[in-house]
């Protein structure tokens, strides 16, 4: 009986313990943020995991790829028979040779913005995705470059899109080979920003809905801004929000004006990012640090 | 089975299941969401192996899962270690009193499988009220529709078959105090 108690009392103190440590986690988080212990925690999560979150990515990247092939064709109800055909044609080296041509495109794509002048002062790093963020409500990724490539926090990331390449996040934890990177819809990011002809200034803020998108808040009710314009980041302070990133790099597009009550002095864009944030592969992370 | 082996094996899982749920699931799923496999694991070892097991598995797990997505760390874990208390609390609600054999609660698959369906859902549910406590909530619909109800219709998904690996990874073992329950 007196083993039997024993255990007992194990238990609870091993079950007292785990939730005394969770609830001192979450106050040390909340004091700190991503510095001190709760910041040497995350790299070290991030260098035990992301070897392993590497070879699982790569593993599994092919199943995607070939998932969204098939979907693709689905889609393409009036061309079934011709798809019929050729997918009876097709091997696997022709799907994987879509596969490697759809990544040579979006390399093509990071190349191009890499050699364009927007952050050409800065050293620029390739790297590839090897993980994300498990829930809608946090927008991270895990790329895998860190610290041995000279990756900092803050430092920009930028995503292919067709006519070069776009903003998608920030760095935000590097440990020696991984890092993370919030993303531009993640709830806790805001970018400064303003239309490229520099009519507008702004910040850039998740939208409300969390479909993806973004709201341009504290735009002048004067400031001239038409649909379809493009959306760069400032690269200055707007309203005590410091810019993280260089001037210039691309963001998005205008896709809506919003009517504001009368009186109101600021109103709301909503802008669309250029990079497609749900299909990333490859990045390129601008080393501010280095600049 | 020595405790160091049977720990071992718990610290395997926690890490495969992590690194699956964030490199792995995002990918594979056709939402924005991802299936909650440590909550599932949570749940499994609270009825296979009591509490300590379902807690040490949920703390591990939360942080590690809080520090890949650059969460508060803690939170994700304080709800994993209180799934794995309540759980065990609620079907091995005697295993504590003696020294007499500790027997695994007699449940069946169905059973299983809807313990761990109710867990997850407890601890989106845990998670949305905890965010919006702390003042990052993003609205009940949202909630819903994008976070919860995706991620357990996924988790069930995938519980199909993670469920089932779980019992034959962590078979029912029966643990008799053979001092205590000697005779005088």
């Amino acid at each position: 009986m007196l083993l039997g108690n024993n255990r007992l009392i194990r238990r609870r103190v091993i079950v007292g313990l785990l939730l005394a440590a969770s609830l001192t986690l979450l106050t040390l988080s909340f004091r700190e943020g991503n510095g001190g212990v709760i910041g040497g925690i995350q790299r070290t999560a991030l260098a035990i995991t992301a070897p392993v979150s590497g070879v699982v990515h790569r593993v599994t990247q092919p199943f995607v790829d070939g998932w969204s092939w098939t979907t693709g064709l689905v889609d393409a109800r009036q061309e079934n028979t011709r798809l019929k055909e050729q997918l009876k044609e097709m091997g696997a080296r022709e799907v994987q040779n879509q596969v490697s041509q759809d990544r040579l495109t979006k390399l093509e794509e990071l190349l191009q913005y890499k050699q364009s002048n927007v952050t050409s002062d800065y050293e620029q790093v390739g790297a590839a995705v090897i993980g994300q963020a498990s829930t809608p409500l946090k927008q991270t990724i895990t790329i895998n470059v860190g610290s041995g490539a000279g990756i900092e926090v803050g430092d920009p990331v930028i995503g292919p899109y067709k006519d070069g390449g776009g903003l998608i996040g920030r760095v935000v934890v590097v440990s020696g080979s991984a890092s993370t990177v919030r993303l531009i819809t993640d709830r806790d990011s805001g970018v400064t920003a303003g239309i490229v002809d520099g009519s507008a200034k702004g910040i850039l803020l998740p939208s409300d809905a969390g479909d993806g998108l973004l709201s341009m808040e504290n735009v002048k009710q004067e400031d001239v801004v038409n649909q379809g314009d493009t959306v760069i980041t400032s690269g200055y302070d707007v309203k005590g929000y410091p810019s993280l990133f260089p001037r210039g790099i691309p963001v998005g597009r205008v896709t809506s004006v919003s009517q504001t009550d009368v009186g109101d002095p600021t109103k709301v864009i909503q802008v669309t990012p250029f990079v497609d944030l749900s299909d990333l592969s490859d990045v390129l992370v601008v080393k501010v640090g280095a600049g | 089975m020595t405790l160091v082996t049977e720990t071992l094996k718990i610290l395997v899982a926690v890490f495969v299941l992590v690194v699956l749920q964030v490199s792995a699931m995002p990918q594979l799923m056709p939402t924005d969401a991802a299936p909650d496999l440590i909550a599932v694991l949570v749940v499994m070892l609270a009825i296979r192996r009591g509490m300590e097991a379902a807690a040490l598995a949920g703390f591990l797990g939360g942080v590690l899962l809080d520090a890949l997505a650059d969460q508060h760390l803690g939170l994700t874990s304080l709800l994993y270690v209180l799934l794995g208390l309540l759980v065990a609390m609620r079907l091995q609600p005697a295993e504590a009193v003696g020294p007499l054999p500790s027997l695994p609660p007699m449940l069946s698959h169905a059973r299983q499988f809807a313990w761990v369906i109710a867990g997850t859902a407890a601890v989106q549910v845990g998670m949305a009220v905890m965010l919006g406590l702390v003042g990052e909530g993003v609205g009940v619909r949202f909630e819903l529709t994008q976070v919860i109800i995706p991620t357990v219709l996924e988790t069930a998904l995938v519980a199909l078959a993670l469920v089932p690996l779980l019992r034959w990874v962590f078979p029912v073992r029966i643990r008799i105090d053979v001092a205590a329950a000697a005779p005088a």
